[in-house]
């Protein structure tokens, strides 16, 4: 049986009322979505919470499950949709245990040149993720962490393609902001993705390695936002 | 030359323009070389949380979800789940036997001196069983449902029914005190662990007990009390979850001999079947008799306080009694109220606990005495 087939048939059973296989399928896909449940709240307990209301309303709702999609990438829609509704308790901040390591200050008096070990980088950007309006903070782990495109985010969060697009570039110059100093030249940069732009001038090699970047080290301090950030999309 | 929209800059770092979008972009960024350093940097954003990690899951989430399954489904049929805002008239039952009021021997049969007791505000009950009170003119607690579908009354009258049947039962086997440290979110925390534990049984009530009250003399402010139902394997799964939301968080044996005292009298209120509606029953003259009270097998019951102080482990510790499934009793330290024999403060040892799941009540209150 592939994968999707047998969550289809899973799912059967649950219908018919066999609880434990819906357990199974908790288990299945836990891993796959806790991280992306952990980007969106910024806390481990938070993320646990996002995930057992996700699996509980994907229960409640699986009679409206017909395989469409797979099981996975529907759970994924109920999770994000979840978490964009906020409807789930939260702790105060400084309440909550098991969130992700404590992050550099922010501020400007922080030393950007100063190195960060990954711990410190993971901390800075997720503080940096969790600074965003809710709507956009979705769209970027959506695209950024979980690689999905434009049409696939609009999709799940029935919205367009283009509030989509909005919202990314937006929550992106957003970022650019608070990261400032801390994303440079020492900085470990993801893949390239195949079909890499190429940019004029000869500034970027779409076949080159994917850690090597054109513009370390030559970045003009500060780098010009072009269009000041709204926070909020209408 | 300028774009008339800048959002294609991340269009075209994505791969998402047609071509005639992508050329204008590249024509942009030819001749404005602070546009290509600002793609730059939106290049470095998007690495930047692309590599974020992706951890594991840190626990199991299927048990946690299977139950909120069945209680999603019972409540479907049922109102399982349900809060008690208020409980004046039942935290009054508990300052019978807990407060600085103790019964004398004399008093045996006859209804307590009310004058002795610390005051407890009274609420307005609406309509719904009696529970086992001192005072016939003292209120019953104000029960709240949450999240259930049905006219209030109904909610209201079923949960206080469940709430009155899980304090009811003889079998009262785990006392904890939490104390939450100045932590507002304290409850709330339990509560969460509540849920995140029950599995076998997932209802569980929740009342507030005013200041005063108290089952532990060195938490003596007001308290929240959850009155759940646990298996021993629950238990053990919630005191970690409690380890996990409370750092300072732990279980530690009593060795207060007022807590005996305490002991003796908790077990003549929390099993108020026999004074419900009739008046409080006398409490028994020490500690064992308390187990076997309103127990007509004469039953032993089996009582265990653990108090959560900071400092210990979450955990019973190798040996540890509970770690035995044993039960350490605390003699009171009346003598007027000791067994032949008996030594006041004694801890001995009674027999094992039943299995299957029984009333445990935690209660949160606050960590320095008169908080």
């Amino acid at each position: 049986m592939t994968g999707s087939t047998e969550d289809l048939s899973l799912v059967a059973e649950c219908r018919a009322g066999r609880t434990d296989a819906f357990g199974t399928l908790v288990e299945r896909y836990q891993d796959r979505l806790y991280p992306t449940a952990l980007r969106l709240t910024g806390a481990v307990e938070d993320a646990l919470d996002l995930l057992q209301d996700t699996f509980l309303r994907a229960f409640q709702k699986l009679h409206g499950f017909h395989g469409e999609s797979s099981f996975y990438t529907w759970v994924y829609r109920i999770m994000v949709n979840l978490a964009l509704t906020g409807r789930r308790r939260r702790l105060p901040r400084r309440f909550r245990g098991g969130d992700v390591a404590d992050a550099p200050d922010l501020s400007e008096a922080s030393d950007p040149g100063a190195h960060l070990d990954r711990a410190e980088r993971e901390a800075l950007v997720q503080r940096a993720l969790d600074r965003l309006a809710l709507d956009h903070r979705v769209v970027v782990v959506m695209k950024e962490y979980d690689g999905l495109r434009y049409e696939e985010i609009a999709e799940a969060l029935g919205v367009p393609v283009g509030t989509v697009r909005s919202r990314l570039h937006r929550a992106r110059c957003e970022l650019k902001v608070m990261l400032r100093g801390a994303v440079d030249d020492s900085y470990p940069l993801a893949d390239a993705p195949s079909e890499w732009p190429a940019l004029p001038n000869g500034h970027a090699d779409p076949s080159a390695s994917s850690s090597i970047l054109p513009f370390r080290g030559t970045r003009p301090t500060p780098s010009l936002a072009l269009t000041p950030p709204r926070h909020h999309e209408a | 030359m300028k774009l008339d929209d800048e959002t294609a800059l991340s269009a075209y770092l994505d791969n998402e323009l047609d071509p005639d979008a992508r050329r204008r972009v590249e024509e942009w960024l030819a001749a404005e070389p602070d546009v290509a350093s600002h793609l730059a940097d939106l290049l470095a954003v998007r690495g930047a949380v692309a590599e974020l990690p992706r951890p594991a899951a840190p626990r199991r989430l299927s048990s946690a979800v299977l139950a909120r399954v069945a209680l999603s489904e019972r409540a479907r049929s049922r109102r399982p789940y349900y809060w008690v805002a208020t409980a004046a008239s039942l935290a009054f039952g508990f300052a019978l036997a807990l407060g600085s009021g103790l019964i004398p021997r004399d008093h045996l049969g006859a209804v307590a001196d009310h004058r002795s007791l610390p005051t407890i505000p009274v609420v307005e009950e609406r309509a719904g069983p009696a529970l086992a009170v001192s005072r016939p003119d003292a209120a019953l607690p104000r029960v709240v449902a949450d999240d259930l579908a049905g006219p209030a009354v109904d909610r209201d009258a079923s949960a206080r029914r469940r709430m009155v049947g899980i304090l009811d039962r003889p079998g009262l086997g785990r006392i904890l005190v939490v104390p939450n440290l100045d932590d507002p979110d304290a409850s709330r925390r339990v509560d969460d662990a509540l849920r995140e534990t029950a599995r076998k049984n997932p209802e569980y009530g929740r009342l507030s007990v005013a200041p005063g009250l108290s089952i532990d003399p060195r938490h003596p402010g007001g308290a929240e009390v959850f009155v759940a139902e646990m298996d021993e394997l629950e238990r053990r799964e919630f005191l970690e979850k409690l380890g996990t939301s409370f750092a300072s968080v732990v279980v530690e044996p009593t060795s207060d001999p007022g807590l005996g005292t305490q002991l003796a009298e908790l077990g003549g209120i929390s099993l108020g079947t026999g004074g419900r509606g009739a008046g409080l029953k006398p409490p028994p003259v020490d500690a064992r008799v308390a187990l076997q009270h309103h127990d007509e097998g004469l039953r032993p019951r089996n009582v265990d306080i653990r108090t959560v102080l900071p400092g210990a482990s979450p955990f019973p510790f190798p040996g540890d009694p509970l770690d035995r499934g044993e039960v350490v009793v605390q003699s009171p330290a009346r003598e007027d109220v000791l067994a032949e024999g008996e030594e006041a403060g004694a801890a001995h040892h009674a027999s094992p606990k039943p299995a299957g799941p029984v009333p445990v009540l935690i209660w949160v209150t606050p960590a320095q005495p008169g908080g």
